[in-house]
């Protein structure tokens, strides 16, 4: 019996920390994020799927879902890396496109 | 000594390469992008640019023609016309801040303001005439604005569009901004105006044909079916950014401001078709 207690003592324990854990991902991950988005912001090439990812991965944080909140928040951050590579790259790129 | 010449050939034909584009400016580009359209698409004329879609589809044509049987946006001129004629609560009025008092300018917009250095739509005039008088802005998409903007643009009817880029350093980066903003591609679906209304223009896009750029400036504000009223260029390129799955700049913004200055300048010497009538 006194075994058994020790176990859900445990279990309990181990319960707390993936839940704390799970918090601190998800808003590192939304930080993360954040901090490209605001890069694509600069470059004035934010997409709306990244503002979207965005939301809804805060929208997750709030009610607790945070293993939602985290996997929204790095798509978000990956949608805004894409987002960034391009800008970039439009610098060079677009005058390949003018009318010669 | 042999190599030493190669590279000085090389070195010459580089330099013979690039002149055309470091020389390359406003009067240079409206010719190449005129003449572009005009290899492209052969039959058509200069002028017939301006009805943009329907150039491409006798169908369309026949039923657009049948809607300007009653033009849907007459309604919006009328409007306009009232509100442009309406005395503010200080007693002006907005012909009072336009040369000509607003009748039969629109061809020369948007224009670049020395005084701030920016570019001036037609529809952000029309701001800061209100501001000038104490009234707020209005909306730059649609609504009062837009009626506005097609009552003064039917006063333009026919005449040539003639938007001017001055010798000023400003004025140029301007014009060159919205130049980059044009062709650069830009949201999830990578895609540029150009994509569209340069490199796709007159093929089909779902159900509908594309407009070239070469005159679809020349037709705003115009009444879409799909809005249901009349919308300005500024809700034009809202809904494209949207479109391609791109955070639309502000209304006001240099960005728009920049693009409608390039995009107009590119339709120079066409005339002025609006308001018009889109699906």
């Amino acid at each position: 019996m006194k075994r058994i207690n020790c176990v859900l003592v445990a279990a309990t324990f181990c319960l707390g920390v993936a839940h704390a854990a799970g918090k601190d991902d998800a808003a590192r991950a939304i930080a993360a994020a954040a901090a490209k988005m605001k890069t694509a912001a600069t470059l004035d090439d934010q997409w709306t799927p990244t503002v979207a990812s965005f939301k809804a991965a805060k929208a997750a944080e709030a009610t607790g879902d945070y293993a939602n909140a985290e996997a929204t928040a790095k798509r978000a951050a990956a949608l805004a890396a894409a987002s960034i590579a391009q800008a970039r790259s439009q610098k060079r790129l677009w005058r390949n496109a003018v009318t010669r | 000594m042999q190599r030493t010449s190669a590279m000085i050939v090389a070195l010459a034909m580089l330099t013979l390469g690039a002149a055309p584009l470091a020389k390359a400016g406003p009067a240079a580009d409206l010719k190449a992008f005129q003449a572009y359209f005009q290899t492209r698409f052969p039959t058509l004329a200069l002028q017939d640019y301006v009805d943009g879609p329907y150039n491409f589809s006798a169908n369309d044509r026949a039923q657009w023609k049948q809607i300007l049987e009653f033009p849907p946006y007459s309604f919006a001129v009328d409007a306009g016309k009232t509100a442009f004629g309406t005395k503010f609560p200080d007693g002006a009025d907005y012909a009072s801040c336009f040369p000509l008092g607003g009748i039969g300018i629109a061809q020369d917009y948007p224009k670049f303001d020395e005084k701030t250095g920016k570019v001036v739509t037609i529809g952000i005039a029309i701001n800061e005439c209100r501001k000038r008088h104490g009234l707020k802005p209005l909306s730059l998409t649609k609504g009062e604005l837009a009626d506005i903007v097609a009552y003064m643009t039917s006063t333009s009817d026919g005449k040539l569009i003639h938007v001017v880029i001055p010798n000023d350093k400003r004025a140029i980066a301007a014009y060159e901004a919205g130049k980059e903003y044009f062709y650069s591609r830009r949201g999830q679906l990578n895609f540029s105006c150009a994509s569209c209304h340069v490199q796709a223009a007159g093929k089909r896009l779902r159900g509908q044909y594309l407009a070239p750029a070469l005159g679809i400036t020349a037709s705003f504000p115009v009444y879409r079916s799909k809005w249901g009223d009349v919308g300005t260029l500024v809700r034009r390129f809202i809904g494209c950014n949207r479109k391609v799955r791109s955070v639309p700049a502000k209304p006001d913004s240099a960005a728009y401001r920049d693009l409608a200055y390039f995009l107009t300048y590119m339709s120079n010497g066409l005339p002025i078709a609006g308001p018009g009538a889109r699906s």
